[in-house]
């Protein structure tokens, strides 16, 4: 069975359930809605990003259900990333950025997972200047409140 | 479901102008939906909404709780420098994702970089900046109290106990009983267990600075304490200060004399304690008791984990605590010692933990020297297994074929394989290890190479045979090492091929493995071409790991002629310590070697300071293993002459080998064509110290080398290794 996904730019995408159903979001529509032709407009996803999606979803259509990993650290690893997914989320930044979005709109935590793992590989090894710089982000820090935080962060080191 | 729909008034502002998928909802035929399904999914499972098209181009989804605040920010905060206006929602302007993000960084760029990009970003990883502090005996006196200053505000404190007494750590226990003291304060003054100390000069400078947040760390009181205790006798622990904001407590010792803790008094004293742990490493053990607890009036305690190792309690007593702690869900009983001559009933134990309703996440029941009896075993597999999470914990005399059915027939996907084993005794007569490992060592790794369920173990702990790591049996080539240069190698040695293709594990996805290496087969773990085994097998079968503990016991029992021998690993270069260099990802390096701290003698310091850049840019270091390598020039020509002997002998070739695996499989098998062979560590010493200048084990945080501690490379090495100042410091 397929269904008709229909992006923010009225183009209309035809794929086989498994495949939306990766989304909860969809999945949970189908689920409610029941059996039904109609198509599914997603008004926040443009025509770009859902062809990305949908190539992520088709190559990760058998993927088992994700299982919470349980661990005493907090922490996640970025370094796990499946060699296709690497070579998938190789786009530019704003693209990333797009697919991580839709990634949370429409609720594929895979997808999410690994679009925030990039994002993190890329933080990781740039100092706070050239995070700033490649993200957009404005410095709302008074130059005593960075000393301070910096002095902090220096002083509970293990040294 | 209207009540649903009512609670949200409430919370949901505005209906969007652009309502999407909703508006067609609400627009079909009655028929065709269920009444409000959206609103039920919204309250439910924190469905999403799509956002109005208005204020910003991109229509931007957002879970219905961080819709108000999401409006609010976007319509003030434009997240722009100040030359350009940006017009699209990012996703790191929604802290869900940001936490995500963060949730994937490491301690060292959240602490360097991360919390000094902007306010939000401080704000949102101060919870994840437990700060650590460790307390070594070993350490010189300005040291120790440079650590014990930054003890006010720390999250986590680890102690490393190493005299006989204590008067060895008597600054420490002062500042201990400061803190506590400290904290009692703040508590009487009506704070909460968050309030500020301010007992620390330097803390009240870091407060005066700030003016718009508090400070980092001077609200944090210690949540956990890690105790490393060389020789543990018997008031040690009860005498001991453990500050009662703690939430976790791990005691380990070494060797216990007749050592006793009561465990109902560590409760009482820490209210707030979620996890306790006390693991002895020596065969006497520790003896809890509870004496403090009555089970009409002591109120339910928060533990969530119990985890006992080598120790001795009451059954009884463990009992009326179980009553206490309705939250439990680990419990591991471990090599347990018999209580006052009792052995344990674990068939009634798991009965009454069924009956006073304790469901187990994670679970372990085992008596040292002992197997579980077939009624113990069963119930255990009614009561206890259908329940437990995605990890097994087994003891080594329990392995069966049957018991490793019944785990891979569970529904869950097991990530966690820990299988427990511990000698009898560390002195002579020892239990014969060949005997008491029986068949598990064997049928753990036949289940590692075949069954797809063991594909997706992140951690693995066992007990392991070299010779199952020794995929071309190259174990033979003995007649190789040092001393034995005039000698080729004859032909019944070089002709122990195994009969089959090599069997590799499946599980190569692993991040933590703990192993400890037994040889109890035809050749003895006794020379530099095992200990080139068994590293050359981890670093190319487990690429992905980052917790890496490798343990050789002191003694081995052969299964052939019965006989115990001395294990000796090398760390010398021919040893191949160099391969674990592959490892990218590796954080944290254990090697122990059983016989104490003596797992590097014979070593010289550029035998291993190529761990660190020092010891790799060290000229005279490269000298010393470039004249090395070249030293080997004869044993390289014994072994090309043993391989070519091998090779006309050998009834599989890599091609056949091949047969069968996926693509994965034979890559590996292919990188492993050397395994074992000098001429591997020649190469990877190429590799390292070459024109690429290739970095080993990259991330290595911490290392050990059966030290107690995990110390920064660069202080390890140096402890193993002190320089001429410091020999001449302690002449």
């Amino acid at each position: 069975m397929t269904v008709i996904l229909v992006s923010s730019d009225n183009q209309d995408f035809k794929v086989d359930k498994e495949v939306a159903e990766r989304s909860i979001l969809i999945k949970n529509m189908l689920e409610d809605v029941g059996e039904s032709d109609s198509p599914i407009p997603l008004p926040n996803v443009t025509s770009a990003v859902l062809t990305k999606v949908i190539e992520y979803c088709e190559h990760h259509r058998n993927d088992p259900v994700q299982v919470p990993e349980e661990t005493d650290d907090p922490r996640k690893r970025s370094n796990d990333i499946e060699e296709w997914d690497m070579k998938f989320m190789q786009v530019d930044q704003e693209m990333l950025f797009e697919i991580i979005l839709a990634a949370n709109y429409l609720d594929i935590k895979p997808l999410l997972d690994v679009g925030c793992k990039t994002v993190a590989n890329i933080i990781k090894g740039k100092t706070p200047e050239e995070i700033r710089k490649a993200f957009n982000i404005v410095n709302d820090f008074t130059p005593e409140e960075e000393a301070q935080i910096k002095k902090e962060n220096e002083w509970a080191e293990d040294r | 479901m209207r009540d649903a729909a009512a609670s949200l008034d409430t919370k949901v502002p505005d209906p969007p102008r652009n309502l999407g998928l909703l508006v067609d909802m609400i627009n079909m035929e009655p028929k065709s939906y269920r009444p409000l399904p959206f609103l039920e999914s919204l309250s439910i499972k924190h469905a999403y909404f799509p956002w109005p098209d208005g204020e910003i181009n991109n229509s931007m989804p957002v879970k219905a709780p961080m819709l108000r605040y999401i409006s609010r920010r976007l319509q003030k905060t434009p997240v722009s420098t100040t030359n350009t206006t940006k017009t699209t929602l990012s996703p790191l302007d929604l802290p869900e994702i940001l936490e995500l993000i963060f949730s994937y960084l490491d301690n060292y760029t959240t602490r360097r970089s991360a919390v000094l990009v902007c306010r939000q970003w401080h704000i949102l990883n101060q919870n994840r900046l437990v700060r650590e502090v460790t307390w070594n005996q070993d350490w010189k006196p300005s040291r120790k109290e440079r650590a014990l200053r930054k003890l006010p505000g720390a999250g986590r404190l680890y102690i490393c106990h190493l005299g006989n007494g204590s008067h060895f750590i008597q600054d420490a226990l002062v500042a201990l009983l400061v803190l506590e003291s400290e904290y009692l304060k703040q508590l009487r003054q009506g704070g909460s267990a968050s309030a500020v100390n301010d007992n620390s000069d330097s803390s009240n400078k870091r407060t005066s600075t700030s003016t718009t947040s508090p400070t980092l760390y001077n609200f944090t009181p210690l949540r956990e304490l890690v105790l490393y205790t060389a020789f543990c006798h018997e008031t040690f622990i009860d005498s001991f200060p453990i500050p009662s904001s703690l939430t976790r407590l791990t005691i380990k010792v070494g060797y216990s004399h007749h050592a006793e803790c009561d465990l109902s008094k560590i409760l009482s004293r820490c209210p707030l304690l979620e996890y306790f742990c006390a693991d002895t490493f020596g065969t006497s053990g520790i003896r809890f008791q509870l004496s403090q607890f009555d089970s009409t009036t002591t109120p339910r305690l928060p533990l969530r984990s119990l985890v006992l190792h080598n120790a001795a309690i009451s059954q009884f007593e463990l009992e009326a605590l179980l009553r206490l702690t309705p939250d439990l869900k680990e419990l591991k009983l471990m090599a347990m010692l018999r209580y006052e001559g009792e052995p344990y009933n674990w068939t009634w134990l798991f009965t009454f933990l069924k009956s006073i309703n304790i469901i187990l996440d994670k679970a372990h029941f085992s008596s040292l020297g002992l197997k579980m009896s077939a009624k113990e075993t069963e119930k255990l597999l009614v009561d206890i297994y259908p329940y437990l999470s995605s990890e097994r914990s087994l003891w080594t005399l329990d392995v069966t074929p049957q018991l490793l059915q019944t785990i891979t027939s569970q529904p869950n996907t097991l990530t966690t394989l820990e299988v427990m084993w511990k000698a009898t005794t560390n002195f002579a007569p020892k239990t014969c290890c060949y005997v008491s490992l029986a068949q598990a060592p064997e049928l753990i790794h036949q289940y590692l190479c075949h069954s797809p369920y063991f594909a997706h173990l992140t951690t693995l702990k066992t007990t392991l045979r070299m010779e199952d790591m020794d995929l071309f049996g190259r174990s033979g080539y003995i007649h190789l090492d040092r001393g034995h240069d005039a000698i080729l190698p004859n032909n019944e040695n070089v002709s122990s091929t195994p009969p089959g293709p090599p069997q590799i594990w499946r599980c190569r996805g692993l991040r933590t493995l703990h192993i400890e290496v037994h040889a109890p087969g035809q050749f003895r773990l006794q020379h530099p071409v095992h200990s080139r085994i068994v590293f050359g097998y981890v670093a190319r079968v487990c690429p992905l790991v980052e917790d890496l503990q490798i343990s050789f016991p002191k003694d081995c029992q052969s299964g052939t002629d019965g006989h115990q021998y001395r294990i000796f690993p090398c760390l010398q270069l021919e040893g191949g310590l160099c391969l674990l260099g592959r490892l990218r990802y590796l954080q944290r390096l254990r090697i122990i070697y059983d016989t104490g701290c003596f797992v590097t003698s014979g070593c010289k310091e550029w035998d291993m300071n190529w761990m660190v850049a020092s010891g790799r840019n060290s000229s005279q270091s490269r000298r010393k293993r470039q004249k090395e390598i070249e030293s080997w020039r004869f044993w390289r020509l014994g072994e090309d002459r043993a391989e070519v002997i091998r090779s006309q002998t050998r009834q599989h070739s890599l091609e056949t080998d091949g047969e069968g695996l996926n693509a994965i499989d034979t890559d590996i098998l292919r990188k492993l064509q050397n395994l074992g062979l000098l001429m591997d560590v020649e190469e990877m010493m190429k590799e390292m110290e070459g024109t690429k200048g290739v970095q080993p084990m990259p991330l290595l945080e911490k290392l050990s080398f059966t030290y107690p501690i995990m110390l920064r490379p660069e202080e390890e090495l140096e402890r193993l290794f002190p320089s001429i100042f410091e020999k001449l410091r302690q002449i």
